[in-house]
């Protein structure tokens, strides 16, 4: 059984939806810039991937606002867009074989920083009982569940920036036990002074104060990478659910490892390999791997190090589509995904905005325009600071495989 | 503290749904429930009451209150205890 992603619902910089996201991927778009949400002049950096447009109330039930921080604001429009693009109405799904899997970084960091402020300010009576749950990391999990009935397992993971794949990874494995829906995926946003503080502390991200080359994954230049807000909810069903409905892609293979302080890079190999042979693919049936491209030269270096030890120098087409939104914590992973299952289903390669090359990754093919050509096995990976590995492999789904065949013969 | 108070305090607590108008479309008699108010939503309404007004309502006033109406009837009974 091969778990089908039926639904796409997708949030960054270029706004809510699929459409404006693969315009803007097409076009090397730019979505990096000053933080406008507060003054980011006063960090180590003050760009990031901002999604500058985003109303609540364009989208949601005033009723839901007091009570939700922003990210969880993104993740009920994200799962709203994805029932909606597989075209599963609320409620035509058995509830308790329906279930929630989604990943967070930071929970509701604005939520949480108003919050503390109220304390340290004004007293513990002036905390709002919504505290309670807002900043959660779980929050956007229950909320998802809550709006849209879904009343099977309800999980939510923690592992650094793998965790929006780690979602989609655990959907697989709960569609094998007792489900036949599950919504997965992550949205993630930092854009406050008490997240920003969390993240810029690190000292990993890029101080470049130019938007255009200050996250350049792969470069000699690279010094750190940008941060943006965002991500994707996607509907995976049983195909036997899913029907006759069109899928975007198949899960055909998965593996997680932690390298923990052993930083070779070896783990990252070592999922590659166990997530192909997962999906019973020869590196040679890759068309293309959406690479991690952390951003900096070490963490680079040795992705570089790990494809190249799998495929060979040059062996495969390699892109990092989010350099043109920065990384957006654990729910880059999601939206790369998603981003792999609009490759497959339009058969286009979606470019590294603003490519050079660099000169430690020099084997390293990477794709700098849209490539349309044969997209049918997908690998995306994704690394989370501290050790955390994943790798997933899409295929197109069998049934559009085997009418591809029967018109080619 | 009468009705128009309360309505405040209410949708100042839980935003205005879009469907239900808190100024015209509920009575006091209006069940909580009906008009979307889960516990923690309420938890936040003893918030309010106490910072803004200074009304100081224990928790389990709620098992009983399930109105506007009956809120008020016991913010009301506290004032005259006090």
């Amino acid at each position: 059984m091969k778990p089908h992603i039926t639904g796409l619902g997708i949030v960054t910089p270029f706004g809510v939806g699929v459409d404006p996201y693969w315009t803007a991927l097409l076009d090397s778009t730019n979505g990096i810039g000053p933080i406008t949400r507060f003054d980011g002049g006063k960090y180590a950096t003050g760009l990031a991937g901002e999604h500058t447009g985003f109303d609540p109330r364009d989208h949601l039930p005033a009723r839901l606002l007091p009570q939700t921080d922003r990210v969880t604001q993104f993740a009920l429009v994200a799962t709203r867009e994805a029932l909606d693009d597989a075209a599963i109405p609320d409620g035509t799904y058995s509830e308790h074989a329906s279930a929630v899997v989604t990943a967070n970084n930071g929970g509701g960091f604005e939520f949480a920083q108003k919050e503390m402020q109220a304390l340290w300010s004004r007293g513990p009576a002036h905390v709002s009982a919504y505290q309670s749950f807002a900043w959660f990391y779980a929050v956007n999990t229950g909320q998802i569940s809550i709006r849209h009935n879904l009343r099977g397992a309800a999980r939510a993971l923690v592992t650094d920036d793998t965790g929006g794949m780690e979602a989609i990874g655990q959907a697989r494995r709960q569609l094998r036990h007792d489900c036949e829906l599950v919504l997965a995926g992550a949205v993630d946003t930092n854009l406050c002074p008490w997240g920003w503080s969390a993240y810029t502390s690190a000292g990993l991200m890029a101080t470049d104060p130019d938007p255009r080359t200050a996250y350049r994954p792969f470069s000699p230049h690279a010094d750190g990478f940008v941060s943006g807000e965002g991500g994707a909810i996607m509907t995976v069903e049983r195909p036997d659910r899913a029907g006759a409905r069109p899928a975007y892609a198949e899960i055909a293979g998965f593996a997680s490892t932690f390298d923990g302080v052993a930083r070779d890079g070896r783990g990252l190999e070592r999922a590659i390999r166990v997530a192909l042979r997962d999906a019973e693919v020869d590196a040679g049936d890759v068309d293309v791997v959406f690479a991690d491209g952390f951003g900096t030269r070490e963490m680079d270096d040795r992705e570089a190090r790990a494809i190249d030890a799998v495929f060979g120098p040059g062996g495969v087409p390699v892109t990092v589509p989010k350099t043109g939104i920065g990384r957006l914590g654990c729910a880059g992973s999601a939206l790369d995904v998603a981003t792999a299952c609009l490759a497959i289903a339009k058969q286009v390669v979606p470019p590294t905005p603003r490519y050079q090359l660099s000169d430690a990754a020099s084997a390293l093919r990477v794709v700098d325009h849209p490539a349309p050509g044969r997209v049918h096995t997908v690998l995306v990976l994704a690394r989370g600071r501290g050790g955390f590995n994943s790798a997933m492999v899409l295929t197109k789904p069998h049934t559009e495989l085997r009418q591809d065949n029967g018109r080619t013969q | 503290m009468n009705i128009d108070t309360l309505t405040a305090v209410l949708r100042k607590v839980a935003g205005e749904d879009d469907n239900v108008d808190l100024a015209t479309d509920v009575s006091p008699d209006t069940s909580f429930d009906d008009i979307g108010f889960d516990s923690i939503a309420l938890l936040e309404v003893l918030n309010l009451l106490k910072r803004e007004h200074g009304v100081l309502l224990d928790d389990d006033v709620l098992e009983h209150a399930k109105t506007p109406a009956a809120l008020l009837d016991v913010i009301e009974e506290e004032r005259d205890a006090a």
